[in-house]
């Protein structure tokens, strides 16, 4: 007859290293996959022109928004603004940090003579790192 | 026999009990949504914007107590409160800052309201012109005919300069009755020899033959020029002897005094029953009224501490007693405060430049009112919120509160920078008093040189002045003699002392002309200026804010100022010429124009009116240019608020109008050009071309 291995052993209790490791292994999991939704500073009620060309850029904190909307409005940050304002802001961020990313987001219809304007400004304080936002199906 | 343990059968049935129940259990969610609805997650349906009805899982959030909502406001009005207490302070700096520059310009104004200074001016302004045409006469390249003309010539500059030295005197000391008399005098010899040099320069344009015809011509337009103005002079002083406020004791000047009000005093009762006097008289009352609210002078008193204009700045301990809500009022009616002391000081400014009389400047001048931010009172009084909705809105005007008086702090600092000249943001500690009162003087004086060299009118066409001295003496003026450019990177600070490159071996032309057809098709559109680019000659402006139009002044051409000539807001609207159909001022607002033509028209435009363009000019480092403006019909042409282009007349647009030579600041260099229309089109176009490529 076979030793039977439980006779001597009265106190059997489950293994907690397993249990931790799988609640490890879960808690691994979750904070890779889950993608936290930066705060673009985005306008809402703006309609972005749909391009196939465009390309994924990972968020930066320090990324520039500024925005036109259809009716020529432009906004900084999110937060509605004037030309006069938005150019002396530019003059401090030139002063500050000529580097910085810029993002440009505009409405399917914005007027074409108020992106010419925002472009001109931001070329004459010799901001050069400025991109266009535009929406994409398979990233948005 | 299997013992309890070693059985596997309790096991089987345990997985066997639960899985069933997993089993229904997931059955039944997935088949009720009832139940999926109050087990997992609770699911609102709400309607979106869009008037769908969509349904969303609701996320409670345990709802804080009273006790906790208290709190974080406490804390986050603590934080949003130093922040507005600093902008409040940075504000008391710059109103104190733009208050001594405007009293140090009105004590500049109330020195000129010794008549005699006045005429010392004029006279002073007479014997330029005489030397400039004397010099002009002397130079070789001047045509033969006029050599007879120049012992005239020397003795009228001669006895113009000893009138501008005696007047001066006058202006200095005592004026006895015959003193007077004796300065009337000679006023009538500079007339008699300005009369006589142009009969002569008018005999010598009949024998000149060809192109000396043509130059003769323009020497004899400025001779007749000067003795305009020497009559003009003489009917001035002669009228001006007569009356009894000539005869003036010695007048102490302020500064040497210990008590300033004491001179002040004497003057006033000097000049009570003078007609040019009254202005001067009400500023003493004004003074007085400083005077009697500041009993200690130096505006040093423990709670608050009184501007020069006599306004009431907070102290750093009444800023802390103060409740939110209170400190952003007291933000707001610093930044009126601003733009009252702005104005006063835009019009001594006007005054002193077009020798008016205050009250009149401070009616004609354009008071700018700067943006007070949104009516918070009541949203920050309310800084006990109970609950999340009304912490969120207090939250929200403590945010718009902080925003507001940030622009509010910034637009103080530019409308300092703009009556100063310095850069915004320029923490060099400028002169003060005296000095700066001095510095604004000599200033006013340089500006007046260049609005002399500025004028186009007498000059032929392609004539080249140089302002170049000028310009750095002004800028050297502005920045106390060590400042960078305006808004330029910091590092690369620049000695505003200009060690000119003008080497007197090597002059600039008296005039030039330009191949419009070539500089029409070479000109490059652009905005920067690199000297080590390779692309040289001729730059044009091509992308501007445009405003207008205004109604354009009948009398005189530039005569009325319209606000851009004070204060460049991109942001502003105005109320422009009436339209001719709707009977209805215009509202005007900056437009941006960028075009490839060199010539540019503004949008709209109509005949009889009155164009502002604003645009700037960058440099990496100080830039000897060349500028060409050209004007369909009449235009005139600031550079960082110096007058250096200036061409009345109905005239046609041609390139090569004027040239003026002058120095740009390295960084940003602002450009104003103010045009009218007259009859039919209107263009403007400025180009500029580093100095050196006008001499090959």
């Amino acid at each position: 007859m076979p030793r039977n291995i439980y006779d001597e052993d009265n106190d059997a209790s489950l293994s907690m290293s397993p249990l931790i490791d799988c609640v490890f292994l879960l808690l691994i999991f979750f904070l890779v996959t889950t993608m936290l939704k930066k705060d673009l500073h985005e306008v809402d009620h703006l309609n972005l022109p749909i391009s196939r060309s465009s390309l994924e850029v990972p968020p930066d904190d320090t990324v520039l928004a500024i925005a036109i909307d259809a009716d020529a409005v432009v906004y900084l940050e999110g937060e509605e603004t004037s030309i006069g304002a938005l150019i002396e802001e530019l003059k401090i961020i030139e002063q500050n940090d000529p580097e910085r990313r810029i993002r440009l987001d505009t409405d399917e219809s914005t007027p074409f003579y108020r992106l010419v304007e925002v472009l001109d400004a931001l070329s004459f304080r010799n901001l050069r790192n400025v991109g266009v936002r535009t929406y994409h199906e398979k990233y948005d | 026999m299997a013992s309890n343990l070693t059985s596997h059968k309790p096991l089987l049935f345990a997985f066997l009990i639960s899985f069933l129940f997993v089993g229904a259990f997931s059955l039944t969610l997935l088949l009720n949504e009832d139940l999926r609805r109050y087990t997992i997650a609770q699911i609102e349906e709400i309607t979106d914007e869009k008037g769908e009805k969509v349904k969303r899982v609701k996320i409670e959030k345990p709802e804080p107590n009273e006790e906790q909502v208290r709190e974080i406001s406490r804390n986050q009005e603590r934080k949003k409160r130093e922040e507005l207490k600093k902008k409040a302070r940075e504000m008391r700096e710059t109103i104190y800052e733009i208050e001594e520059v405007v009293e140090a310009q009105k004590k500049n104004l109330k020195k000129k309201d010794n008549p005699w200074e006045n005429m010392a001016d004029s006279a002073d302004e007479i014997a330029e012109l005489s030397e400039q045409l004397q010099n002009k006469l002397a130079d070789e390249a001047a045509p033969e005919a006029v050599e007879p003309t120049q012992p005239k010539s020397e003795s009228l500059q001669e006895i113009a300069e000893n009138y501008a030295e005696f007047i001066e005197e006058l202006a200095k000391s005592t004026v006895t009755g015959s003193d007077a008399q004796k300065a009337v005098t000679q006023a009538e010899e500079v007339v008699t020899k300005a009369d006589q040099l142009e009969d002569s320069l008018r005999d010598a344009e009949l024998m000149a033959q060809g192109e000396d015809k043509e130059k003769v011509a323009d020497l004899l337009q400025e001779s007749s020029d000067l003795t305009k103005r020497a009559r003009e002079n003489l009917r001035q002083i002669s009228a001006f002897a007569k009356s009894p406020q000539a005869l003036q004791t010695k007048v102490e000047e302020p500064e040497k005094t210990a008590d300033p009000s004491v001179p002040e005093m004497d003057l006033e009762k000097l000049k009570l029953d003078d007609k040019l006097g009254t202005a001067m008289v009400e500023d003493f009352d004004i003074e007085q009224e400083g005077n009697a609210d500041s009993p200690d002078l130096n505006g040093e008193l423990a709670d608050g501490e009184i501007s020069p204009l006599g306004n009431e700045l907070p102290s750093d301990a009444t800023l802390d007693a103060l409740s939110t809500a209170e400190l952003y009022e007291q933000v707001q009616e610093m930044s009126g405060m601003v733009d009252e002391a702005f104005a006063e000081g835009q019009a001594a400014e006007m005054a002193n430049r077009k020798s008016l009389p205050l009250e009149q400047a401070r009616e004609q001048v354009f008071k700018p009112e700067s943006s007070q931010g949104p009516d918070l009172q009541n949203a920050l009084s309310q800084n006990q919120p109970s609950n999340r909705e009304e912490f969120q809105e207090f939250n929200e005007a403590l945010d718009s509160a902080v925003n507001a008086a940030q622009q509010m702090a910034r637009t103080a600092e530019n409308r300092k920078s703009a009556l100063t000249g310095e850069s915004p943001g320029q923490q060099n500690q400028g002169p003060s008093g005296e000095a700066l009162q001095a510095a604004l003087q000599q200033r006013s004086q340089v500006q007046a040189k260049m609005s002399l060299l500025a004028s186009n009118q007498g000059k032929g066409a392609g004539n080249v002045q140089d302002m170049r001295a000028l310009m750095a003496e002004n800028y050297a003026l502005q920045g106390s003699g060590q400042q960078s450019g305006e808004g330029f990177r910091q590092g690369q600070a620049l000695s505003m002392t200009y060690d000119t490159e003008m080497a007197p071996e090597n002059p600039l032309p008296s005039s030039a002309r330009l191949d419009t057809k070539k500089v029409l098709s070479q000109a490059v559109p652009g905005r920067r200026l690199d000297i080590r680019s390779k692309r040289q000659g001729w730059i044009f402006l091509d992308t501007w804010y445009v405003i207008g139009p205004w109604q354009r002044p009948q009398k005189k051409s530039f005569d009325t100022e319209f606000p851009p000539e004070t204060l460049v807001d991109l942001d502003a609207e105005y109320k422009g010429k009436v339209n001719r159909y709707t009977k209805q001022e215009m509202d005007l607002k900056w437009r941006f124009v960028q075009t490839e033509n060199i010539r540019i028209n503004p949008p709209d435009e109509i005949s009889d009116a009155v164009y502002y363009g604003y645009t700037e000019v960058f440099c990496e480092a100080a830039t000897e240019v060349t500028v060409a403006v050209a004007s369909d019909d009449m235009a005139k042409l600031w550079i960082n608020d110096l007058v250096v282009f200036e061409d009345s007349g109905l005239s046609s647009w041609r390139m090569d109008e004027g040239f003026r030579t002058i120095l740009l600041k390295p960084g940003y260099n602002t450009v104003l050009i103010r045009l009218e229309n007259g009859p039919a089109v209107c263009y403007f176009s400025v180009l500029m071309c580093p100095t050196e490529a006008l001499r090959n």
